[in-house]
């Protein structure tokens, strides 16, 4: 058959590679600033934008859409168009795929450190950021399945399953979690409220780890393990079977993020029991990967690549066995809203995504430009300092979640805490907070030798923009041959693949969230829970801006070291009217469930003002720009109130269009009483107007609608 | 070396050790366990038992092999030693061998083989997905796992027991009722440290006051004995910005603090503030009213002591 002769698009590899490269460096510096921040937490200065708060979502979005996102399209784009014998269907896709990618990470680097923020996890962005996301992933998507319609190879290989589900899930989830009511062109909120938007927001939040960082990542891991070992995939079968195990069992683990919360126990089992079945579907990748590599162990010794694929791999089998045991009741009482939580993460995130991404450059970028890399012995030093600094990073942190939780956990013989101030369990961890920081500095030096290295690479060869090819085009019905695997029916037809992974993934969402929307009885009403009042309402949003909920939980779990440091336990029917939940997922500070009424007035004044003036070793950092005070404007911005007002009735928030009319009167008694409050306090001169009152009046409303149920009946 | 390690014993392992971690129910679990020295023996067992049997095994295949080497002769005894671990535990072919297991499966160079799913990864997806249908009939059907409110009513049942039975033998728990003042040097020591971690902040390091009022003079606001600062520092006075201590600090400690509070009268701070409330009249102490001179006096000196009891 004549033999047609193609070119593969090097430049959008290439393109994309830059991008994940340089947004790597930006991510481990903002993480390894954040870690500085938990150590010492004045190093923001008088800068709002530089706090830990506003950042930690700047660092999450940068590693994981940033840094894997792009390092992942660079893999897909060149592993696609050889495992397909084609070119890119569009260049104008490709194109227009890389720049609004780059252009998304722009406005999120803007807008997360300038509070624009909606609060859920890894889906901070706001409205129009999201709907550009949507476009931008559709296009990708676009592009991809039109190069796998015109491909010249009969057959799918595995890789392209896993990017076809991932395509398929991503979007899913994007799009339902996301859905929001837009108040201003940076405000919006979420429609689903309190339990149910817990449930979306994990469901999301879980399966961003499962087919972002996940399943992409083992799509280029069965392309380039056995590309850069030169030996054949270790066995087709297990990949059939860990695939659809994999893509089925995982969109079900999401409710294992809010074991013992407000969600209905039934949801929670379900997420108990399919995490503790995912162990086996993922740990099918990573044997299917290092056994790929028997009979290539020699070289393991010799090759930087090699040795960073056995690491990557080895860290995703632990993180994955982790993950199930922390889904476990049992662990996951003790390691919640720890430090173990983001050691976990680290290791997956660090190793495995890190890792991967590394060697995927290593190979790649000696290809792309037709020369060596420029030099085996640095990226073997990178190997080695990059694990130092994994190992860094997590063991402390184990430590620090395993300590920390034992103390919280711990009574007198007389029933009272033996830590009763949660302070006395943040400063044991000091120590441990610097060394984590220490282990990240090490993981950003060994990616700094990685960029030299590959710099040096680059301008020693030339980029092979155009790569020349030839394969047979596919010309005919395809005969199925004698003997022939059941699932290679499915491998000749993409469209048939990509209706089953969507069926597929579809079933465990579907099964937890609907009957979680719907049937009323998940959700017991509490009739003295009320909605918040305007300002409650204002002061909520400055929580939101700040990113609070980054180091605090809303969220008091029903164990007897938790009701008595925190009071009663929360229950579901208490955050109707939160849209968004903001039960947090870390404990970096003391639940904030129960703060209403805990302390007075002043002391939530002089703390926001001040931390350490009311805690004493406090990690917290100041936030003077809530004050008009020493040259700060600390006015509270209202001109979007009624605005938010109404989309909250637009949700289904029962406020009355009375109330809504009323809203500037309601919004300024309620300040100037709280401020004649605090000004009876000699050292306190204080106006209605600063935000750090509006902040007070939602603080001091936090979980005390339950206190009045006896009397409201 | 070369074992004849058979799957069966890491199922066996599994199990055992799934049992204990997994079917744990309660929070404090982990930590009872490695308090437990029966978990701990347990675990030891666990892990000799598996050692003894694969010692076992170990001599059993040693025995087979003698026995094939006399009766069969030395290669068919050699036969039997091929098997090592990785492959008996993969069932994978050889990598010298895998051309048989090759398919003609060719993406971009990349060639797949059909080796066989390997016994231990098949063995494991299957008793987690067991796992699960006893999990679930458990959880749904018969109710056996306990709710998660169900575990907490458990949970303080049990404490509350422990704390009653302590309370009990200990002559019971410090409260307003029975508060007294403690003259010893240990718990003035003991309450000048608290003192310093949680209320200098408000009232400085030597009482003379700031936000709050000041500790040193006659005046109190809300009373001045031990009885009335144990309760003031237990259940604050929030309008007035003091907060309770109750949740932070045990009782032993608030008495402690109290104490401490109580022998700062009559010390000179360096900035006092000037006094606020009443005078404090402490209607059981005896007539002479003099206040010690310094605090470190204030243990043999102060008036208010054992009277309240």
């Amino acid at each position: 058959m004549e033999l047609e002769k193609f070119y593969y698009d090097n430049r959008i590899v290439r393109n994309f590679s830059i991008a994940a490269i340089v947004f790597a460096i930006v991510a481990f510096l903002v993480g390894l600033w954040i870690a500085l921040e938990l150590r010492y937490p004045s190093l923001n200065g008088p800068y709002s934008w530089l706090t830990f708060g506003r950042l930690r979502a700047l660092h999450t979005n940068a590693a994981i859409f940033a840094f894997v996102g792009n390092a992942m399209f660079a893999g897909v784009y060149y592993s696609l168009q050889r495992l397909l014998k084609t070119r890119m269907a569009s260049d104008l896709l490709s194109n227009i795929h890389f720049w609004g990618w780059q252009l998304i990470i722009v406005a999120a680097a803007i807008t997360l450190p300038l509070g624009y923020s909606t609060s859920k996890e890894y889906a901070e962005l706001e409205w129009p950021i999201d709907i550009a996301i949507a476009l931008i992933w559709v296009i990708f998507g676009v592009n991809m399945i039109w190069t796998i319609l015109k491909r010249r190879e009969r057959h799918l290989y595995v890789a392209i399953w896993f990017y076809l589900a991932t395509w398929i899930t991503v979007a899913v989830l994007h799009i339902f979690n996301s859905i929001e009511l837009p108040v201003t062109f940076w405000k919006s909120y979420s429609v689903y409220s309190g339990v149910q938007d817990a449930l979306v927001q994990w469901w999301y939040g879980h399966n961003a780890v499962a087919f972002f960082l996940t399943t992409p990542i083992l799509g280029l891991m069965y392309y380039f393990v056995p590309k850069a070992a030169n030996r054949p995939v270790f066995s087709y079968r297990l990949s059939i079977i860990h695939f659809w195990a994999l893509i089925f069992i995982y969109i079900w683990a999401g409710p294992h993020h809010l074991l013992y919360t407000a969600l209905p126990d039934w949801a929670q089992s379900l997420g108990v029991v399919f995490s503790i079945m995912l162990i086996f579907p993922s740990w099918g990748g990573m044997i299917n990967g290092l056994l790929t590599l028997r009979g290539a162990w020699d070289r393991v010794r010799d090759s930087a690549v090699l040795k960073f694929f056995v690491v990557a791999l080895t860290a995703y089998g632990m993180s994955t066995l982790e993950g199930p045991l922390l889904s476990t009741k049992t662990l996951n009482s003790i390691a919640h809203y720890t430090d173990w939580i983001p050691a976990h993460v680290h290791v997956g995130t660090l190793g495995w995504n890190g890792f991967m991404a590394f060697a995927i450059f290593y190979y790649m970028f000696p290809k792309i430009y037709n020369t060596k890399l420029y030099s085996e012995k640095l990226a073997n030093a990178h190997f080695w300092i990059g694990t130092l600094g994994i190992l860094f990073w997590a063991l402390p942190m184990y430590f620090a979640g395993f300590t920390q939780s034992l103390m919280w956990k711990e009574f007198n013989p007389d029933g009272t805490l033996v830590y009763g101030n949660f302070l006395e369990t943040v400063i044991e961890l000091l120590p441990l907070y610097l060394m984590r920081a220490i282990g990240g500095a090490l993981y950003l030096i060994g990616a700094l030798l990685f960029v030299y290295n590959i710099i040096k690479t680059a301008t020693s060869g030339k980029l092979v923009a155009q790569e020349e090819a030839e394969a047979a085009p596919l010309v005919g019905e395809y005969k199925k041959h004698k003997g022939e695997h059941w699932h290679r029916i499915i491998e000749r037809k993409p469209i048939q693949l990509a209706i089953w992974s969507t069926i597929v993934i579809l079933i465990g969402g579907a099964i937890e969230i609907i009957p979680t929307i719907f049937v009323e009885s998940n959700i017991p009403k509490i009739s003295s829970v009320k909605p918040y009042t305007p300002l409650e309402l204002e002061g909520r949003d400055l929580y939101i801006r700040e990113g609070c909920n980054a180091c605090h939980s809303q969220m008091i779990r029903p164990f007897r070291s938790e009701t008595a440091r925190y009071g009663e336990y929360s229950k579901a029917g208490e955050f109707v009217y939160d849209h968004p939940f903001l039960w947090g997922s870390k404990r970096t500070g003391p639940d904030l469930h129960r703060i209403g009424g805990k302390y007075p007035n002043s002391w939530h004044y002089n703390h926001m003002w001040a931390p350490e003036s009311m805690s004493p070793g406090s990690i917290m950092p100041k936030y003077p720009w809530m004050f008009s005070l020493e040259g700060n404007d600390g006015s509270l911005d209202i001109s979007a109130t009624q605005k938010k007002l109404q989309a909250m009735q637009t949700l289904g928030v029962p406020y009355t269009d009375e109330e809504i009319a009323n809203w500037e009167s309601t919004l300024n008694k309620q300040a100037e009483k709280i401020a004649a409050d605090l000004n009876k306090d000699p050292n306190i001169d204080v106006e209605p107007n600063e935000e750090i009152i509006a902040l007070i009046a939602y603080l001091q409303r936090l979980g005390t609608d339950i206190k009045n149920e006896p009397t409201s009946n | 070396m070369k074992i004849n390690f058979k799957s069966k014993y890491v199922v066996t392992a599994v199990a055992l050790f799934s049992s204990t971690s997994i079917f744990a129910a309660s929070g404090e679990a982990l930590r009872t366990f490695l308090k437990d020295p029966f978990a701990y023996g347990f675990t030891i067992a666990v892990v000799f038992i598996l050692i003894a049997l694969l010692a076992l095994n170990k001599a059993l295949n040693t025995l087979k092999y003698l026995t094939i080497k006399q009766t069969q002769g030395e290669e068919a005894a050699e036969k039997l030693k091929e098997k090592t671990v990785l492959s008996s535990m993969t069932e994978a072919t050889s990598a010298e061998e895998e051309a048989e297991l090759l398919l003609d499966h060719n993406y971009d160079g990349i060639h797949e083989l059909d080796n066989d799913l390997p016994p231990w990864w098949k063995w494991g997806f299957y008793i987690t997905i067991a796992w699960a249908v006893v999990y679930s009939a458990l959880y749904f059907g018969t109710g056996d796992i306990p709710t998660t409110e169900q575990e907490y009513a458990a949970e303080m049942e049990e404490a509350q027991t422990a704390v009653d039975a302590y309370l009990t033998a200990s002559g019971g728990a410090i409260d307003e009722s029975n508060v007294v003042y403690l003259s010893d040097d240990a718990d003035l020591m003991a309450g000048k440290e608290i003192y310093l971690a949680n209320c200098a902040a408000c009232h400085l390091a030597d009482g003379g006051g700031i936000v709050g009022p000041n500790l040193t003079d006659e005046y109190w606001i809300h009373g001045g004995g031990i009885v009335e600062i144990f309760s003031t520092i237990k259940y604050g006075v929030p309008a007035k910005g003091m907060i309770p201590w109750e949740d932070q600090l045990g009782p032993v400690a608030m008495q402690q603090v109290a104490s401490y509070v109580l022998s700062l009268k009559g010390t000179t701070p360096a900035t006092p503030k000037a006094a606020e409330g009443e005078k404090w009249i402490d209607a059981d102490a005896p007539a002479s009213d003099e206040a010690p001179a310094d605090a470190e006096n204030a243990t043999t000196e102060e008036p208010v002591t054992e009277e309240t009891t």
